[in-house]
């Protein structure tokens, strides 16, 4: 087993807010590693600053102290091989469901045809078949996640990352 | 031309701070999630930009949109250096009677204009309207 196993590793990284009189710190020389096939749960109360660290790891924002690594290479900017499921779901409010991932399909440059037939396909893998053409503000909160977890799935990511991502799903689907 | 010109330099701010304010008003996380999933610069702009400050469009666009009534009055009929540049318009029309004191022409150019203001409110704005409220709002 070479070193070069670990996907993410993120090194003595700190998120601290603030100026020098008002410092709020969220996250202090945190380190971690992850390695392929693995899945790991981060658990925290509320305001712990896991959400933060989750956009950390995936790059939507530059840690104030340390670096994040993936595959040994310096994250600079969004992680392309890495999706996100939010907390708050984040669909687009004026696309459907099936447009909603179709358009996660088209800018990977993937023909309509095959594109329709992937959305279908993913939308139906987390059981929201027929609801295809419903607007996010006619789906009720648990399926909302669904979609943005379809979603996140159309990117065909190497890592996953999910923030609170049970938190509106019944138990069954969860 | 040149009234045309005149009225758009007036009216052009109240379109562009509307359309700023709209576009500082793009929620932080559809922009992140944009980000994340990798859209090329127009699918953003199609899906996530345009959309999003579509709602801001209008209200910029109505409020100029009267505005410019307002500046026709002067752009259309202008008195300079002993000189009176004027055109064929209904702004032209009231600057001209109201001195004049011809009470029936200011009438009617006034009616028109209300006339004309109110239809295109209701055959474009009101549509516009509905179609930001139907499909453009945000949670």
């Amino acid at each position: 087993m070479s070193i070069n196993d670990h996907i993410l590793e993120l090194k003595n990284v700190s998120q601290a807010y603030g100026s020098v009189n008002q410092r709020f710190v969220a996250i202090e020389d945190l380190n971690l590693i992850i390695d392929e096939g693995e899945f790991v749960t981060l658990l925290g109360p509320s305001g712990c600053g896991k959400s933060t660290l989750l956009r950390i790891a995936a790059g939507l924002q530059q840690p104030s102290g340390g670096m994040v690594l993936y595959r040994d290479n310096p994250l600079l900017g969004v992680n392309p091989h890495n999706a996100i499921v939010f907390q708050t779901f984040v669909l687009f409010p004026w696309l459907t469901a099936q447009q909603n991932i179709e358009v996660v399909l088209k800018t990977r440059g993937i023909p309509p045809k095959p594109r329709i037939a992937r959305a279908i396909e993913l939308l139906g893998l987390v059981g929201l078949g027929g609801f295809e053409n419903a607007y996010p503000s006619e789906l009720s909160g648990g399926m909302r996640q669904k979609v943005g977890f379809a979603r996140a799935m159309a990117t065909e990511p190497e890592l996953l990352c999910m923030d609170e991502p049970f938190s509106s799903l019944d138990v069954l689907s969860a | 031309m040149a009234a045309v010109l005149l009225m758009l330099l007036g009216t052009q701010w109240y379109l562009l701070f509307n359309i700023i304010a709209g576009a500082t008003a793009i929620p932080q996380d559809l922009k992140d999630a944009a980000t994340m999933l990798q859209l090329d610069r127009l699918t953003r702009w199609r899906t996530l930009i345009l959309p999003s400050i579509f709602p801001y469009i209008i209200t910029g666009a109505i409020t100029s949109a009267g505005g410019a009534w307002n500046a026709s009055i002067i752009a259309e009929y202008i008195q300079f250096r002993g000189k009176t540049f004027s055109i064929n318009g209904l702004g032209a029309l009231i600057s001209e009677a109201t001195p004049n004191g011809d009470y029936p022409l200011l009438l009617a150019a006034t009616l028109t204009i209300i006339l004309t203001v109110v239809i295109i409110n209701v055959a474009i704005w009101r549509r516009m309207y509905h179609i930001a409220e139907e499909n453009y709002h945000f949670d």
